[in-house]
């Protein structure tokens, strides 16, 4: 390896923890999941409000202990089941194929209540 | 490149491959766009071997063949735009002449992972999918690593012999 190959292998890490704590800066629990397919936002659900909700006919997701993590999904690779539970606002559930985003988020917004999804 | 026909033909059967074995291995972190990028081998070795035009046919013919064998459209958008800006980012490191293959393969990783981030920010319209952008870079550097290794010492048993083709 050349120095240059170094610098350059060090700097891409550096690069990743700066961005890892930047990122997680003034996380704080979030309080609601946002449910977004395709860019556009199906659905608002409170953490405190438990149980399975459908999402679409590919994704099933649980909130459960104040978290949120998919059930099921009828992809191969079941990435977004494997991503398990998430908490903190910001934080995000993806499952490409169905381009379904889940995403805790923590302002006080008008809940969709209801039977969407 | 006519007179290539049988090197491309080796190239794509050998990323063909790769992409195949790649799709057996399972992934131990649960992050969409995390890989080995065994298929890099080849397009690395391509580059050095045949140049950019040469690396760029034996890699969109590997992402479009493999998507349709082994995939789907979607694989074939994310693979497309993670490779093409890999391929991109790697040729100008190595015509720039300041990185061995470790270094170009390390750029090729990252790239390649930045690619398909910003791919599918679009795809879903989410820009907090960048939350995975720092585990991204790791993966990606690591990867090149070990990828420009093997690329290394591929290149050092056969360098000199393809070059002449």
């Amino acid at each position: 390896m050349k120095k240059n190959d170094w610098i350059l292998t060090g700097g891409i890490l550096i690069a990743a923890l700066a961005a890892f704590f930047l990122w997680n800066m003034g996380k704080g629990k979030g309080d609601q999941v946002r449910v977004t397919v395709a860019g556009k936002e199906t659905a608002v659900y409170p953490l405190s409000r438990e149980g399975s909700y459908e999402i679409g006919d590919g994704n099933r997701m649980e909130i459960k202990d104040n978290g949120v993590h998919m059930i099921w999904a009828d992809c191969p690779d079941q990435l977004c089941v494997r991503q398990g539970t998430i908490q903190e606002s910001g934080r995000t559930i993806v499952c490409l194929p169905n381009q379904v985003v889940l995403e805790i988020i923590s302002e006080e917004k008008p809940v969709l209540d209801g039977v969407a999804g | 490149m006519r007179r290539n026909t049988a090197l491309y033909g080796m190239m794509i059967a050998l990323a063909l491959i790769a992409s195949y074995v790649e799709s057996l291995v399972p992934v131990p972190i649960p992050v969409p766009g995390i890989k080995l990028g065994l298929a890099n081998v080849v397009t690395l070795s391509a580059l050095i071997l045949m140049g950019p035009k040469g690396a760029l046919f034996v890699s969109v013919a590997r992402i479009v063949l493999g998507g349709f064998l082994f995939g789907n459209l979607s694989a074939i958008l994310y693979s497309l735009s993670g490779g093409l800006f890999s391929l991109g980012v790697m040729v100008l490191c190595e015509r720039s002449g300041k990185f061995s293959i470790i270094g170009i393969s390390v750029a090729g990783g990252v790239s390649h992972n930045i690619g398909q981030l910003c791919m599918a920010s679009l795809v879903v319209w989410n820009g907090n999918l960048f939350y995975y952008l720092p585990v991204l870079l790791i993966a990606g550097a690591v990867t090149g690593v070990l990828i420009g290794i093997v690329d290394q010492e591929i290149l050092k048993r056969i360098s000199g012999k393809e070059r002449d083709l």
